[in-house]
């Protein structure tokens, strides 16, 4: 399976922000498939292949987990600590992208293991060089090994 | 004969003097009362700590010690027996000693406290004197600040968070929108609007609804006596369209119960919830609400039950959360279960939900001693 297009699971509750980081992606033209689910919950049902995922086919281990903070049902933090303290999934890098700057999240999420922290700039150029910068480092340049393996 | 006198004058005297400080031991608010070597038991005790530990006399004060008007252990963990022994030698090497000190009433129930002790000789004889003040009234307000401060601070927090996320969303598809402009792309264009459209709304109804939550806290009609059912008449009124349109068939206690306080806070409990149930509803072939009241353990509790979609017990925790929802793709902004605990709150009374999971429905129970009581009070006047 080498040479695949990883998988960038986007768990991100407002659709307007889903939007921005598809249109990054496809502007960017990295081959990359993006899977998007709405809530924490889904997150830890798209891992596990439970409930609406259980065919596998539809929810293809993913490469990098880029996680909004604020979600319903199961909050970012929650699914972080799940993926984390999960020895399945523990592996994968998790990419923190929210709106909050608040100091007490930020140090929440390393402690929890997350790979890096990123803040939605409230500005459209900062925001897509953000996505531009972060698809270029985590998707094309990024070394993963073969999950399948 | 003058020596008599003078005598019988003196004697006098000193039992106007002891009564005046008897007077003064046996008046003072503070508990007053003396601990003796060698058993460091009570030896006196005024009337307030007769009644600050509940006991029946002073008699029955004076046979007890500090050990046994204190728990088995003080909140630092540390055993009361050695503990107290180690405030008593402070206070007669040093004088004087000050210090917090969970206590306990005969009855059992616990209560923090100031304690003084200090070292007195007489007659060659060293005692303490140890004044204690009873502070639960000062501990539960600073518990109260404690709360409000962590509540106001998550306040700050969720919207800070939550109103910068339309702002995002607003900035950058301006963006898209400029591009998409000089691409003469009408597709994405269409898009950008919708988007920047959905977020200015947002922000506008979570500005309004901050506004509501914020005038809660200052009553604006003057409180007045009110039958639970023409309270929930008028929200029926109110939610008519949304009854009609999901064919919500609602059933309403018969139950006389008078509330006293804001009209307009009751309606707006119960319209939220009214409106929630409805939202609710999933694909119910048969919709269902029903309003009523319960008595548990003589507490009157009021209920807003439906047969909806119900709530999966590992989420139930968070419906009372400000901007909490938990399907994003209902309509509102996750404020409306904030509004209702407010408003319980408000009437010093408790919010909780109960559903047995997905599919299964909800009920929302929730108390308001405080428009009871005084209703009651009113009837009676």
């Amino acid at each position: 399976m080498k040479g695949e297009p990883i998988v960038v699971l986007l768990v991100e509750d407002d659709a307007a922000h889903a939007e921005i980081v598809r249109r990054n992606f496809t502007d960017c033209r990295l081959a990359n498939r993006m899977m998007h689910v709405d809530n924490g919950q889904a997150a830890l049902d798209y891992l596990h292949h439970q409930s609406e995922f259980s065919d596998h086919a539809d929810s293809p281990r993913p490469g990098i987990i880029l996680l909004d903070l604020r979600l319903p049902k199961v909050n970012g933090l929650e699914v972080l600590q799940h993926i984390k303290t999960n020895p399945e999934f523990s592996s994968i890098p998790v990419v923190v992208l929210t709106t909050s700057k608040a100091e007490q999240d930020m140090v929440k999420a390393y402690a929890l293991h997350a790979n890096s922290y990123l803040v939605k700039p409230v500005d459209f150029t900062k925001f897509t060089e953000l996505m531009t910068t972060f698809g270029f480092y985590w998707v094309a340049w990024n070394q993963y090994p073969d999950w399948s393996e | 004969m003058t020596n008599i006198t003078s005598r019988r004058q003196l004697e006098a005297e000193i039992r106007r003097s002891e009564q005046r400080f008897r007077q003064l031991f046996d008046n003072s608010s503070d508990a007053i009362m003396t601990i003796e070597p060698p058993s460091w038991k009570f030896t006196t005790g005024n009337h307030a700590t007769v009644v600050m530990f509940g006991a029946r006399d002073v008699a029955q004060f004076v046979e007890l010690g500090p050990g046994e008007l204190s728990p088995e252990q003080q909140p630092d963990g540390r055993a009361s027996v050695e503990k107290a022994q180690e405030m008593i030698e402070t206070a007669l090497r040093v004088g004087s000693h000050y210090f917090e000190w969970t206590h306990r009433r005969i009855s059992g129930e616990l209560f923090p406290a100031t304690v003084r002790l200090s070292r007195i000789e007489t007659d060659g004889k060293v005692f303490l004197q140890a004044t204690v003040r009873d502070i639960t009234e000062r501990v539960q307000a600073e518990e109260a600040i404690r709360t409000k401060s962590e509540e106001l601070e998550r306040f700050v927090y969720t919207v800070s968070h939550d109103l910068r996320s339309p702002v995002v969303t607003l900035q950058t598809f301006l963006g898209h929108l400029e591009q998409d402009i000089l691409a003469n792309n009408a597709g994405r264009m269409a898009t950008d609007f919708e988007f920047m459209h959905a977020a200015a709304d947002k922000m506008a109804q979570l500005l309004d609804e901050l506004l509501k939550l914020s005038r809660l806290g200052h009553q604006f009609n003057p409180p007045e006596n009110v039958l639970l059912q023409d309270v929930v008449k008028e929200v029926l009124d109110l939610v008519a369209g949304r009854i009609a349109q999901r064919g919500v068939q609602v059933t309403v206690t018969e139950e006389p119960i008078t509330l006293h306080g804001d009209r307009a806070r009751f309606v707006g409990l119960f319209q939220n919830l009214v409106d929630n149930a409805c939202k609710f509803m999933d694909n119910q072939p048969a919709p269902h609400i029903e309003i009523g009241v319960e008595t548990h353990s003589a507490e009157t509790v009021f209920f807003v039950r439906d047969n909806g979609s119900g709530i999966d017990p590992r989420h139930q925790a968070k419906v009372f959360g400000l901007f909490e929802k938990l399907d994003p793709h209902i309509e509102g902004i996750g404020m409306g279960l904030t509004l209702v605990k407010r408003i319980v709150e408000l009437h010093n009374g408790r919010v909780w939900v109960e559903s047995a999971g997905i599919g299964q429905g909800t009920c929302f129970y929730f108390t308001l001693p405080g428009a009871i009581q005084q209703a009651n009070k009113g009837d009676k006047l």
